[in-house]
């Protein structure tokens, strides 16, 4: 890993103090920090030696004659790196072939900032891609809600892809020199780096898909293939990307544990009362969510086809989704008065969709997972930060290959092979921030700071 | 037996008519040889006992739905297991259910499946466009639909992106009722 060998590596570690094997938040500690000065230099700043030291020392430094004359050097090159402007980077392009950000660097704090530029679409859901049932109304967005997501969208993406990992110097003597990675999303409708848009959807509705296009391109009509941008007026062609979001990209999706079998708790025709068999069922649920304190629980309110006698055809779709959202909401609060807290119950309603007529449809499906969960926004932001898919798909199954550009970014910044497959990565089906989901960072960092010799 | 395999050989033309045929031999004043198609393996018969499956003859990939709901994948030079669906509206469900079966039923009548010639047109897009969050473009490899109703297989071979339902021509909308049901790319964002 280090271009200097194991005898610098033995070295670098005396420096920094750590034993190479440090938590990222113990290495961020010393980020920023002025580094360490060896023997021969540490009274110029303590004014221990008099102004004859200095001279000594600039003649030593001059003839190379002074002792650990390679270190001295090394830092005194550092220091000067330190002191460095640095151009920032504008509409940089990962080389994975996605992605697109601003980068700023500032070598005498350690700090990296990536700014990613969007605009925002605010639009209604699509009744037609979630279960039926939902009101009108709830496909539709108010502006409070506009602006609650934005926020939200732009605080929860830099706290999961802020300085996850610490970047350092690979050269002989600069390993005080680390660089912490802050993720900010700014809004910018002039000259966004991806346009978003958002699409309102209940909240209890369902999964429905989000994407990415690469920049200078769009969604097209079908919604799953991406058009280059047509010209504007004047010429010219927008670079901006687009993302085709929800307003439940922020929920966590149990992705993991999806295969899992489910309890269903059953309730009486057109009844949402919990029955005493019912709260039977839902006693090892609760075992089992007690005894593991970050595992989760997934209702799914259903109902069967049977409608009111005398209810209007339009209504009866919206009346067993009510009535399927009373039975989800009584097994929510028995679950919350046996002391499980409400932010680990999800619930996600379907209604009559996918039932028939049988009594074994008027349900609740309990399904509890412990595996971590996935953000879908958060995991769309990798994409727009330069990051491909990790996941196995059909035609590219587990232990295939990521796409070759992807690959490609991360071998050159850290050798790392990637295999798809199914597991807790950002860019799989999880959320965890993989030193290789930094290589786009890396990247820019060698980029605006002319310099190769960066290590994750 | 022999009459089975004749059978099944008259019902799945794609399978039959692969039979390999020598290449030409060029001239040795040829300026350069055509470029032979490699041949394509024999597509496996769909068993008496599975509604559908899907077979990607170039990663090797098999999936099967029985018809007691079992779905069964054979991965890359593996053996076939039975595997827990990813059904988009039976979260958890150990087995395509009975609702779930029906739907494909109606997926594979709403494409008129079983009146479809023994290859259709995909509909790939044009060079410059891209899949969406994969940023590379449609690549088109062989799909393989086989179906059985009523004693009667058919099967179904399309050019088209597994990537991407919209390339696959009138087939897609019977990928996307398949990957609602079982193979659960609907939850890949």
């Amino acid at each position: 890993m280090e271009s200097g060998g194991a005898g610098n590596a033995a070295a670098a570690e005396a420096v920094a103090g750590g034993d190479g094997g440090a938590s990222p938040a113990a290495e961020l500690a010393t980020v920023g920090a002025p580094e360490v000065l060896g023997e021969g230099t540490a009274g110029r700043d303590g004014g221990t030696f008099s102004w004859v030291d200095d001279a000594m020392n600039a003649m030593g430094d001059a003839l190379d004659m002074r002792s650990g004359e390679d270190r001295l050097d090394a830092q005194e090159e550092l220091a000067a790196f330190r002191r460095r402007t640095f151009t920032p980077l504008t509409d940089h392009h990962p080389s994975s072939g996605f992605g697109q950000f601003d980068v700023t660097f500032d070598a005498a704090t350690g700090a990296m900032v990536v700014t990613l530029k969007v605009a925002y679409d605010f639009v209604n859901g699509s009744p037609a891609a979630v279960s039926p049932g939902f009101r009108p109304e709830e496909f539709q967005w108010t502006p409070a809600e506009q602006t609650a997501w934005s926020t939200r969208y732009e605080a929860d993406v830099s706290a999961q892809w802020s300085s996850r990992h610490v970047f350092h110097s690979t050269k002989p003597f600069w390993t005080a020199m680390l660089v912490n990675t802050t993720v900010r999303v700014v809004q910018d409708a002039s000259h966004p780096h991806f346009r978003l848009t958002v699409a309102k959807y209940p909240n209890d509705a369902g999964m429905a898909q989000s994407s990415v296009c690469d920049p200078g391109r769009h969604h097209d009509a079908t919604g799953d293939l991406c058009s280059v941008n047509a010209p504007a007026a004047d010429g010219s062609v927008p670079g901006h990307g687009t993302g085709s979001f929800d307003s439940n990209d922020m929920r966590p999706e149990q992705k993991l544990d999806w295969g899992n079998a489910t309890v269903a708790v059953s309730f009486a025709q057109g009844g949402a009362a919990l029955s005493t068999a019912g709260a039977a069922l839902l006693q090892p649920v609760i075992a089992q969510l007690q005894a593991a304190p970050t595992a989760h629980v997934e209702l799914t309110g259903r109902s069967s086809t049977d409608h009111r006698r005398g209810a209007p055809a339009a209504d009866r779709a919206v009346e067993n989704m009510d009535l399927a959202r009373a039975r989800a909401a009584a097994v929510r609060s028995a679950l919350i008065a046996a002391g499980i807290t409400a932010d680990r119950v999800l619930v996600r309603n379907q209604g009559e969709d996918a039932a028939d007529a049988g009594a074994e449809w008027r349900r609740v499906d309990v399904q509890v997972g412990d595996h971590e969960m996935q953000d879908p926004a958060l995991h769309e932001t990798g994409h727009m930060l330069g990051l491909g898919d990790e996941y196995a798909v059909t035609g590219a199954g587990v232990g295939t290959p990521v796409e070759a550009g992807y690959q490609s970014m991360i071998t050159a910044t850290t050798g790392e092979v990637l295999a798809r497959g199914r597991d807790e990565s950002a860019m799989g089906v999880g959320s965890t921030v993989r030193p290789w989901h930094y290589s786009s960072f890396l990247e820019a960092l060698r980029v605006i700071s002319s310099d190769q010799s960066w290590g994750i | 037996m022999r009459a089975w395999l004749l059978l099944l050989c008259a019902s799945e033309s794609i399978a039959c008519a692969a039979a390999p045929v020598p290449p030409p031999v060029p001239a040795i004043s040829a300026p350069e040889a055509p470029p032979v198609e490699p041949s394509m393996p024999a597509t496996p018969p769909i068993p008496a006992d599975v509604l559908l499956q899907l077979w990607l003859p170039e990663s090797g990939e098999l999936y099967r739905i029985a018809q007691d709901g079992r779905f069964l994948v054979t991965a890359p030079a593996g053996l076939e297991a039975v595997t827990v669906p990813m059904s988009k509206t039976e979260t958890g469900a150990q087995v395509v259910s009975a609702t779930g079966l029906v739907r494909l039923g109606r997926a594979l009548d709403s494409v008129g499946f079983f009146a479809l010639p023994a290859e259709v047109k995909g509909t790939m897009p044009a060079v410059d466009v891209r899949l969406a969050s994969t940023g590379r473009p449609a690549k088109a490899v062989s799909l393989v639909f086989s179906a059985r109703r009523d004693g009667e297989a058919v099967t179904v071979r399309v050019q088209a992106d597994p990537g991407a339902s919209v390339t696959m021509g009138p087939l897609g909308p019977l990928y996307d009722a398949l990957d609602q049901e079982a193979l659960g790319g609907w939850a890949h964002e």
